[in-house]
């Protein structure tokens, strides 16, 4: 708040005048401690009490503020505000803070209680007390307190008054018309008393959520949300938020973060989990921030051999494949054999590169890829290095081909041990730019500014993005696209129709058309052939927009007449979202079939791109679940993980977990142990939903290193869908699970029912 | 408890209220001044306990079905009130505490087509009597279109109807004047609407923060209402409007314990009512009184 509103004074002097109190009001004291400061309760009876000044917030109508002997509760004056026209020049809206320069001891009292009326109905955005311009740790306010054209007495609550030995902050207030326009405002008889009438309900943090902060040591979160909700003499329930510093709060381990009494979570050590909670004057407070990351899963070697383009991950194990790479600047690099398999990489092939003499610090190599770097797993670069020198620094640099070095981004990671296979992780958290497809990896040894090259040589291995599948085109999982160019990088081929019209923005490409008239919707149309087979379930998913909001047909169909279709309306919005439809082909399958995007029913922009077409692996359903408590029902056995969070809700338990910032996917992980049999096909179903659009990971790995996974990604949105996914697993083991990784996006995922069937 | 309101009964009976709570809180500032003068006892004295039920056992154990039945559903049009919960035997709903108290909550939760879910016990056919001291120690729920009672019906309701059958309201209370213990007895012209009512306003105070023991002592042609040891109301066979009857000399009564969300006599919660609500139950005493 002090932050928004610049200072500006208008003093009520007159209340110095009045310092007759009535104290006969006060509550009996006999048996206190004598109060450092005064206790005086009354804040506004018929004028200012002793000591209170007003100050308007300083982009505020600031004459909206007036002491009005006309229009009162009873006695002889009220407070009122002249609520300005939201569209006043002189400021939109009225506000301010009444306050005293010395800090009155409200110990004694339990509630702030004001009578209101308004010129009309009204609901003001906020009032409360607890605010100064010199601080607001005790800040505590009602948010859409309603007012209606009759005098009514109003409360708000102090959640812990024990607290409150030393208070200026009398009462604040920040008020716009609903509707814009001007009203007048009237408060009276504002004062604190000591009530036995309201019933204190229940009380949060963090909106009373269960929230999780994957982070590492030194991060710092304040708690926020802080509320209590009281039972008010009306039945009513009223919530007041409140500062934090009214709440106790605890980590249950300290060794890993510790929480300040303002509830500032400071981070110690990535090395394990602490859960912050909290207390109000001794009772529990819902809501609570699990603190800590997941172990990040050592990296596997990675196996291109079968892979179908130059992409993450690359282990340099094709032989079919041409690897794009230069050696520039003096670094000379080819593709050899492994000349140490040993250690973390025993694998046949891998990357020279000699800094030769003479040669420029920024001598390096770079590898263009086919398909730009999928960072849906995690942010996190792996890559095998083998150094004839301890503690020099590899520098990894990331760029899109086409915009070259404004697109850079880079880490310098050093190497520990010499003539060594090791792995060094660049953590990119934080720098990825979502709008750039970044596309040619550039990998430098040594890399010190003006220290010419030694003649040394060194290797690199297993470029890989953690958390990923580290095996690149093996057909793992009947994922593989059946579309080309769904990407739309390749420019003009492989799809046609009038709508067909590719363009490129910050490197990335897709396909964009308006639609001017509006008509039948097969008018404007996107197609690609591909071959469809009858009775197969596919699915399409593609990424989507448009410049407001409007509908599409998306699906597949005879690329001939009948041109019979299987196809859905999806709805488009200024917002890119992320599409997956489930097709089955029931009344057709020839080899002249399409992928088809009907736009022509509605005027407006679509655009499309990253479309991907692949079949289920078909059937499933049937045998019974692989997994235990998948419904929840049973509450807090046999998951585990810190998304790992049982909640109850009318009957039914769910799993839920709200992601407070981003990361890693699997920094923040549910997950469940069940064998796995390489090469047997699972269908995973759940019901999953979020508080917003936003993504997981979900599918069947490794329990147990190298945490080879296969995972497909979920869309979640506010209501609640089931999902279905199938798998053919590319690895087997006892010790494997069932993974929903959440790290990668913040918010909500609620997950139920979930099923694990082997085909 | 058992009540069909007309909007206008509901209105003349609000009124009614107001009249008699401005009379009651004369009558207890006079009667505060005294309460811890045991030189002025007041009630009947020669009390002989016949039953209690001090609700002991484990917590989440069901009730003692000796001694009370469950009601199960929303009745007719919602117990003839327009209540929108569905009574429920299941622990979320009435069980012991095991700390020596009965818990009844309403919840807010669809269920059986209804949007919340209570309880409500009666001793019908297994503790009926005539006469004396029933007193509970009860603290009650609150919230806005929640409605608790503890309460009374003519044993033999299943062959004369009501009112005829006779029903004493030990206490009810709305939510939404938490502040107010209602107590009542409806009878045949003096039913519903036009109960005969008497209510007691405690300052400063509301029944949902603490327990309170409610009671009345019942004799031939009397009932005398009683919270905390404090008489604040009398009704005695002349209060019947003329020409009706006093149907309280008849036959025996059994008690009754729920908690009733939404219905006639409340109205309707909204979405700031605090919910779950509980009516926990210290204890459940009848005596007789001997002369």
């Amino acid at each position: 708040m002090r932050n928004i509103f610049t200072f500006r004074k208008i003093s009520y002097i007159l209340a110095t005048f009045l310092l007759v109190i009535n104290y006969g009001c006060q509550p009996d004291d006999e048996d206190l401690v004598e109060a450092t400061f005064p206790n005086i309760a009354e804040v506004f009876i018929d004028t200012f009490s002793p000591g209170l000044q007003y100050d308007a917030f300083g982009n505020s109508k600031v004459t909206a503020f007036d002491v009005d002997t006309d229009i009162t509760f009873q006695g002889d004056a009220a407070m009122r505000f002249d609520i300005p026209n939201t569209s006043d020049p002189e400021g939109g809206y009225a506000g301010g803070v009444f306050s005293t320069a010395v800090g009155r001891d409200l110990t004694n009292y339990n509630v702030l209680s004001f009578y209101a009326r308004a010129s009309k109905g009204e609901t003001i955005n906020e009032i409360g007390f607890g605010l100064t311009f010199q601080g607001e740790v005790y800040r505590t306010q009602v948010s859409g307190l309603q007012v209606g054209t009759d005098w009514q007495q109003y409360f708000i609550p102090i959640p812990d008054a024990a607290k409150l030995t030393e208070e200026s902050g009398m009462l604040w207030i920040a008020e716009a018309a609903d509707d814009g326009s001007s009203y007048q405002l009237w408060i009276d008889e504002v004062k604190f008393e000591n009530l036995d009438v309201i019933i204190q309900d229940s009380a949060g943090i963090l909106e009373g959520q269960d929230q999780v902060f994957p982070a590492n040591e030194g991060a710092q979160t304040t708690i926020s949300g802080a509320y209590v909700d009281y039972n008010l003499p009306n039945g009513l329930l009223q919530r007041v938020n409140a500062g934090p510093a009214y709440f106790d709060f605890t980590s249950s381990n300290e060794n890993v973060a510790t929480v300040d009494n303002l509830g500032v979570v400071t981070v110690l050590s990535s090395d394990g989990f602490a859960t912050i909670t909290a207390t109000l004057s001794g009772t529990t407070a819902a809501g609570s921030l699990s603190v800590g990351m997941e172990d990040i899963p050592p990296s596997p070697n990675v196996d291109d051999s079968q892979a179908t383009q130059v992409s993450v991950p690359i282990g340099f194990e094709s032989t079919a494949l041409t690897y794009d790479f230069e050696g520039f600047e003096g670094a000379a690099s080819a593709i050899e054999g492994n000349p140490d398999q040993s250690g973390v990489n025993p694998t046949a092939t891998v990357m020279r590169t000699t800094k030769t003499n003479g040669s420029q610090f920024f001598a390096g190599t770079l590898i263009n890829l086919d398909a730009p770097i999928d960072f849906s797993t995690s942010e996190i670069l792996s890559l095998k290095t083998w150094s004839p020198k301890a503690g020099i620094p590899v520098r990894l640099a990331i760029e899109n081909q086409g915009i070259g070095a404004d697109s850079q981004i880079v880490l310098d990671v050093n190497t520990t041990v010499e003539s060594t296979w090791e792995e060094l992780l660049f953590n990119f958290s934080g720098q990825i730019n979502p709008g750039i497809n970044y596309d040619r990896i550039v990998i430098f040894f040594e890399f010190v500014v003006d220290l010419p090259g030694d003649g040394s040589t060194y290797y690199f291995d297993d470029i890989y993005v953690i958390g990923s599948d580290p095996v690149n085109g093996g057909n793992g999982g009947g994922g593989e696209n059946l579309l080309e160019n769904g990407d739309f990088e390749q420019g003009m081929v492989a799809w046609e129709g009038n709508a067909f019209n590719v363009q490129t923005d910050g490197g990335n490409s897709f396909n964009f058309a308006n639609v001017m008239t509006a008509g039948n919707a097969f008018d404007v149309n996107l197609s690609q052939q591909v071959e469809i087979v009858q009775g197969q379930t596919y699915t399409l998913t593609f990424d989507a927009s448009s410049d407001g909001d409007r509908t599409m047909i998306a699906g597949i169909g005879l690329f001939e007449a009948p041109f019979t279709s299987v196809t859905q309306t999806v709805n488009l919005t200024s917002t890119t979202q992320s599409y997956e439809l489930t097709l089955t082909a029931d009344s057709f399958g020839i080899v002249n079939s399409r992928v088809l995007f009907d736009m022509g029913a509605e005027t407006g922009v679509v655009v499309i791109d990253n479309v991907v077409l692949t079949t289920d692996g078909g059937g499933g359903g049937g045998g019974d679940t692989l997994l235990a408590n998948g419904d929840f029902e049973s509450g807090m056995v046999d998951w585990f993980g810190n998304a790992f969070n049982v909640q109850t809700d009318g009957g039914n338990s769910f799993n839920f977990a709200n992601v407070m910032t981003a990361g890693n996917a699997f920094d923040v992980n549910l997950s469940q142990s069940v064998e796995i049999v390489q090469g047997a096909s699972y269908t995973l179903t759940f019901d999953a939903s979020s508080d917003g659009n936003r993504s997981i990971i979900v599918g069947i790995g490794l329990n147990e290193a190298p945490f080879t996974a296969d995972t497909e990604t979920a869309n979640l949105t506010t209501s609640t869908q089931t999902f279905e996914f199938t798998y053919t697993a590319t690895f087997g083991a006892t010790n494997s699970r069932v993974l929903f990784d959440m790290g990668a996006e913040t918010g909500v995922v609620v997950i139920d029912n979930v099923t694990l069937v082997q085909n | 408890m058992l009540r069909t309101l007309s909007r206008k009964q509901i209105k003349k009976e609000m009124k009614k209220n107001i009249v008699e709570s401005i009379a009651v809180i004369c009558a207890c500032l006079c009667l505060l001044g005294c309460t811890n003068d045991e030189s002025t006892p007041v009630g009947a004295q020669n009390l002989n306990l016949v039953f209690e039920d001090e609700f002991n056992g484990e917590a989440g154990a069901t009730i003692n079905t000796d001694n009370w039945n469950f009601e199960i559903g929303n009745g007719q049009n919602g117990w003839g009130n327009n209540e929108l919960q569905y009574y429920t035997n299941r622990p979320e709903n009435v069980a012991l505490d095991g700390e020596g108290n009965m818990v009844i909550t309403a919840i807010r939760e669809q269920f059986q087509g209804f949007p919340f879910t209570s309880a409500r016990i009666t001793t019908k056919d297994k503790v009926e009597q005539q006469y004396g001291r029933f007193e509970a120690r009860i603290k009650m729920p609150g919230g806005r279109g929640v409605w608790p009672a503890f309460w009374m019906l003519g044993s033999d309701i299943d062959e004369i109807p009501w009112p005829t059958v006779g029903e004493i309201d030990i206490t009810e209370l709305r939510g939404q004047e938490p502040n107010i213990t209602i107590g009542s007895v409806h009878g045949p012209g003096y039913s519903g609407g036009n109960a005969i009512s008497g209510s007691y306003v405690i300052e400063n105070d509301r029944f949902d923060a603490d327990f309170h023991e409610y009671a009345i002592e019942w004799t031939e042609d009397t009932i005398e209402y009683y919270l905390d040891g404090i008489r604040f109301n009398i009704i005695t066979k002349d209060d019947v409007p003329q020409g009706a009857e006093w149907v309280f000399n008849e036959r025996p009564f059994f008690m009754i314990l729920n908690i009733a969300v939404g219905g006639n006599f409340v109205g309707f919660p909204v979405d700031s009512t605090p919910l779950p609500q509980t009516m926990v139950v210290d204890y459940v005493r009848i005596y007789s009184i001997e002369d």
